[in-house]
């Protein structure tokens, strides 16, 4: 492809920066287009919010937008999309480099090099960047995000946060006066959360990037955003105008938990938790109660020591002779059949329960999945429903939750709770793990705070 | 077309070339010229395997199938580590051949000659042995890639397909222990004892010599064991890592090179 | 050493042009004193320039292996012994085996004292090769060096580091696993690693997937055009150059013309050298530059070549 058409030089189309019109996506093996003839249009230094339901798309817009639909996930796009007056339909992601930064979910999975100056340099490689203008934008952009200290830091070392600023710099560092990202904080913590919102606000602002991005967790970002684009799962695309109509829909009214009985029967025999590699503890000894009939939430910090409390317990109930069973944070690792069918059909075997729960337990969760599906083509929304169905079903008296909301919007978040409920009046012990503090003060009855693998009172 | 041509051309010779730097002290007919040879020919080999990769590498690769190779790699070479230390057991081999038969000679040899490289980086040692490794290596992976050329309709015939490639490790195996014995030959046992090499004495007398070197040092033992290991992971594994790679190249469009 | 020189200040290339000149030198080396001069060479830069770092292997790796090999050479020597009553230093009990059509093998009988020493002499040199490479090892950064190749082999290099990068995670991402295959049923029950492998595969594919969306989305795969006289020329090249290598190695191993042999490697080299070179020109991709290339990699660099050089040619033996 000859360099020709994409110089440096940015061809302004005026105000707006993306439009599309009429844009159709569908997956190779679905009938139902993912996106079905949208239009919409962006102007330069906008914020924009993509919300809707899991699986309604927004990544597939994401991706569309970017190139990576279909060069990288198969399927059909058509229609058109014009981008700082090119149009850009079926092109590929890395000739829309120049102008397109792309930061995917999980950012220490899209790291090409070993430090973080490198990694900032390596989109201007590829370009073709003067060595000297390299490093001098290097420096600039590391000023602007935060990381001026941290420039020959192996990029295995940092923090989720940190890690964060560093591929929006690496996605930016070019000179990319857009910026596509996709749920860039289902990972961080609320307070790292704020940090990296106020700051893309900032680019809003200042530099006068377009910043595109979808999120679940959409209270976070109601205040920064300048427009909400809704994704109804129908692969249509409406936008939200009112905010007091959103905000009422965003924020449901779940009655708080009364702490009702006081005779609390013990799900497992009490004892000390704790977990140590060498010297360090990962998590200094705590005693928690697990008792029946009660949800007992565990927050902090991510890397306080809550997984290793969750399996702590697990390992206990084991060696207990109690049956318990365990979602772990990345619910994909239980997948390890070929298709959706297989696994909730394996599910009702190894759990004696009986058999369809666990697909009625998915149903109401996130409706209907085609079951034909191999799980690995799943969203990770739905492959989390899928975990939890399939590990919910099971008779098991100990039940171990490690992030159960990530990914899910709010009406399958509902629906968690729901069941949730359902289990404890069930008289199971659950233990949920979660940085989501308006989760935990929905279901928990009793709230257990960790600070560095020690016990803390919660803020 | 013509180009592709060329490279193919250049790795051929590239990799016939290298057969015989290997076998040069079956080959060498002037005492004299010896020491030359060990000296050229360490710093031949490298050579060798980097005009190899660069043909490999000359076509426009594309960063789906690059991501691919750089993990298997990354597996193989963990899988290397992990497998390591107990005699004759060499786990390294049955993914450089099923890699290199679902996708292609160049992959394969890339293939064969990153594990070794990067688990030698990783904790096995860079040492002056790792150039021939790499393209001993490599060399499985370029049989097994030609292999997958040969028979493209066994994809319907699972059983068969598994059965031809436990068969393929029986050669490669002793294939590659022939290869890095060959380089150990005049390392370990120089010349003038009675199992070395006779520089100018005919090709066949030097090999018998050779043979009776792999009886005493255990060559053989070493390359039963590395063939069984390889054959029963391959066994048990091809099923399942045959669907899923192939899986993978469809999803990403990846070619065989 | 010049006190306080440390392995970073020099880049990887250099340090690796040094290792294998010193590896080839000791590869052609007959005198006793080259072959010691060299094996101090390698342990003194080896002691005062490294640096703590996850590369550099220890010494003692190094160590252990060439006293290996010098003991496996003399013992050879002893064990495998032609009969030499000369100068007289061991008396052992000849033993012959034969192998019918293969030969016979001569074990054992009388060592003599020349014997010895030459195994001694040959074990050393081959503990000079190694110590050779371990200098490099040890001193060049295996990743930095990985960065600054020549642009036909970018995408392979590429490739290397993507598999070094992520090996370390395969190994935890494999652990993951492992742990969340128990808890498919209610009580702990052991998980057949074997059967995982797979779904770890599969892991494992989706996170390469991601990281080449990553890199595509920064530009990676953009590619100038090479003109079609450009192409052709950088082709042939580099068929010469392995042509030559074949015709080079032939007269090494067939003929006594040392002169001829070195000249046609040297057009090998030098056609490779074009081939490469015509290539990188459709290079659109720049370098970040972390280490410049100074005074002191050129002068390094021309001495390990002349060192080539001189031991190639027979001038230092």
């Amino acid at each position: 492809m000859r360099l020709g058409n994409f110089d440096h030089a940015i061809r302004h189309g005026g105000d707006q920066v993306i439009t599309a019109s009429a844009l159709t996506f569908s997956y190779s093996n679905q009938e139902s287009p993912v996106l079905k003839r949208m239009n919409f249009s962006i102007g330069r230094g906008e914020f924009v919010l993509l919300t809707g339901p899991t699986g309604s798309g927004k990544s597939s817009l994401l991706r569309a937008i970017i190139g990576l639909a279909p060069h990288f996930t198969g399927g059909n796009l058509s229609g058109s999309i014009e981008i700082e007056g090119f149009q850009t339909l079926g092109k590929r992601p890395h000739e829309l480099a120049h102008l397109i930064g792309y930061v995917n979910q999980q950012p220490e999975g899209g790291f090409a090099t070993d430090t973080v100056e490198e990694e900032l340099a390596y989109g201007m490689e590829q370009l073709g960047f003067s060595p000297e203008t390299m490093k001098s934008r290097v420096s600039e952009i590391a000023s602007k995000l935060g990381l001026e200290g941290l420039l020959s830091r192996p990029l295995q070392q940092l923090s989720g946060g940190q890690q964060q600023r560093v591929a929006i710099g690496a996605a930016l560092a070019a000179g990319q006066r857009i910026l596509l990202l996709d749920e860039p904080t289902s990972a961080l913590d609320d307070e790292v959360s704020l940090e990296v919102l106020s700051l893309l606000k900032k680019l809003c602002v200042e530099s006068g990037v377009t910043v595109i991005m979808s999120e679940h967790r959409t209270e976070r970002v109601l205040s920064h955003a300048d427009r909400i684009f809704q994704l109804r799962g129908d692969g249509l695309l409406s936008e939200k105008t009112s905010r007091d109509e959103s905000e009422a829909a965003f924020e449901p009214s779940v009655p708080a938990r009364t702490l009702t009985s006081d005779l609390a029967k013990p799900a497992l025999e009490k004892k000390q938790f704790s977990k140590h590699y060498g010297d360090s503890f990962a998590l200094h000894p705590i005693e928690i109660a697990l008792n029946e009939g009660e949800i007992t939430s565990v927050t902090g910090a991510n890397g306080s020591g809550k997984s290793s409390l969750l399996w702590c317990v697990l390992e206990q109930a084991w060696h207990q002779k109690i049956p318990a069973v365990l979602v772990p944070q990345t619910a994909s690792d239980l997948l390890i059949l070929d298709s959706v069918s297989a696994e909730l059909a394996s599910a009702s075997s190894e759990g004696h329960g009986e058999p369809g729960s666990a697909s009625r337990i998915l149903e109401e969760l996130i409706g209907r999945i085609d079951p034909n599906t191999h799980p690995r083509d799943l969203s990770s929304g739905q492959q989390l429903a899928l975990a939890l169905a399939i590990q919910l079903s099971k008779k098991a008296s100990v039940i171990i939750l490690d992030e159960p909301t990530r990914g899910l919007d709010f009406d399958a978040k509902l629906k968690l709770i729901r069941l949730l409920n359902r289990l404890r009046s069930e008289n199971r012990a659950v233990l949920v793990a979660t940085h989501d503090s308006t989760f935990a003060n929905q279901i928990a009855d009793s709230q257990v705070h960790l600070v560095n693998g020690r016990r803390a009172n919660a803020s | 077309m013509q180009a592709k041509a060329w490279s193919r051309a250049t790795g051929l010779v590239a990799t016939l070339v290298s057969l015989s730097v290997f076998a040069w002290p079956l080959f060498i007919s002037q005492e004299s010229q010896t020491a030359m040879a060990q000296g050229v020919f360490i710093g031949l080999m490298p050579l060798l395997v980097i005009i190899v990769l660069a043909e490999y590498g000359s076509g426009s690769l594309g960063s789906r199938q690059l991501a691919v190779l750089g993990l298997l790699i990354a597996l193989n070479a963990s899988i290397r580590l992990l497998g390591a230390g107990v005699a004759g057991v060499e786990t390294a081999f049955f993914l450089i051949i099923i890699a290199g038969y679902v996708f292609g000679a160049g992959f394969g040899f890339t293939m064969g000659a990153g594990s070794l490289l990067v688990s030698a980086l990783l904790g096995a040692g860079v040492g002056p042995w790792l150039p021939f490794q790499m393209m001993a290596a490599g060399l499985v992976g370029v049989g097994a890639g030609a292999l997958g050329g040969l028979t493209p309709r066994l994809q319907s015939r699972p059983t068969l397909e598994i059965a031809l490639l436990c068969t393929y490790a029986i050669p490669a195996s002793f294939g590659y222990g022939a290869l890095m014995t060959l380089w150990n030959w005049p390392f370990l046992a120089g010349e003038g004892s009675t199992l070395s090499f006779v520089a100018g004495a005919p090709p066949l007398e030097n090999l018998a010599t050779f043979i009776r070197y792999e009886f005493f040092t255990g060559g053989l033992l070493w390359d039963l064991g590395r063939t069984l290991t390889t054959a029963i992971l391959l066994a048990l594994t091809a099923k399942t890592l045959l669907a899923t790679l192939r899986r993978a190249a469809n999803k990403a469009g990846i070619r065989r090179s | 050493m010049i006190k306080g020189f440390k392995a970073s200040k020099l880049s990887p290339a250099s340090w690796w042009g040094l290792g294998l000149a010193l590896a080839i030198c000791a590869g052609t080396a007959s005198s006793i004193w080259t072959i010691a001069a060299i094996i101090a060479f390698a342990i003194v830069t080896i002691i005062s320039a490294r640096e703590i770092a996850p590369w550099s292997r220890s010494l003692r790796f190094y160590l252990l292996t060439a006293a290996l090999v010098i003991v496996i050479r003399i013992g050879f020597r002893v064990v495998f012994n032609y009969d030499s009553p000369s100068d007289l230093a061991l008396d052992l009990p000849p033993v012959t085996i034969s192998f019918g059509p293969l030969g016979e093998t001569h074990l054992l009988g009388r060592v003599g004292g020349l014997t010895l020493t030459s195994a001694l002499r040959d074990g050393l040199r081959m503990a000079a090769i190694i110590l050779s490479v371990g200098l490099a090892n040890s001193l060049a950064n295996p990743r930095r060096l990985l960065k600054s190749t020549p642009s036909a082999l970018y995408e392979v290099a590429t490739a290397f580091v993507i598999a070094l990068n992520l090996a370390p995670q395969l190994i935890a991402s494999a652990k993951r696993v492992q742990l969340s295959n128990q808890l498919r049923s209610t009580t702990k029950k052991k998980g057949g690693s074997l059967r995982l492998l797979p779904s770890i595969l599969e892991d494992a594919l989706e996170s390469s997937m991601a990281l080449a969306a990553s890199m595509d989305a920064r530009g990676f795969g953009r590619q100038g055009a090479l003109s079609n006289s450009q192409l052709g020329v950088a082709r042939v090249s580099s068929f010469v150059a392995v042509i030559a290598f074949a015709i080079g190695s032939y007269l090494l191993l067939a003929t006594d013309l040392t002169w001829v042999t070195l000249s046609t490697f040297c057009a090998g080299l030098v056609a490779l050298f074009m081939s490469l070179k015509i290539s990188s020109s459709a290079n659109l991709r720049t370098r970040y530059v972390v280490q410049p290339w100074l005074v002191k990699d050129t002068i390094v660099t021309c001495v390990s070549a002349t060192l080539i050089m001189l031991s190639v040619t027979g001038v230092i033996r």
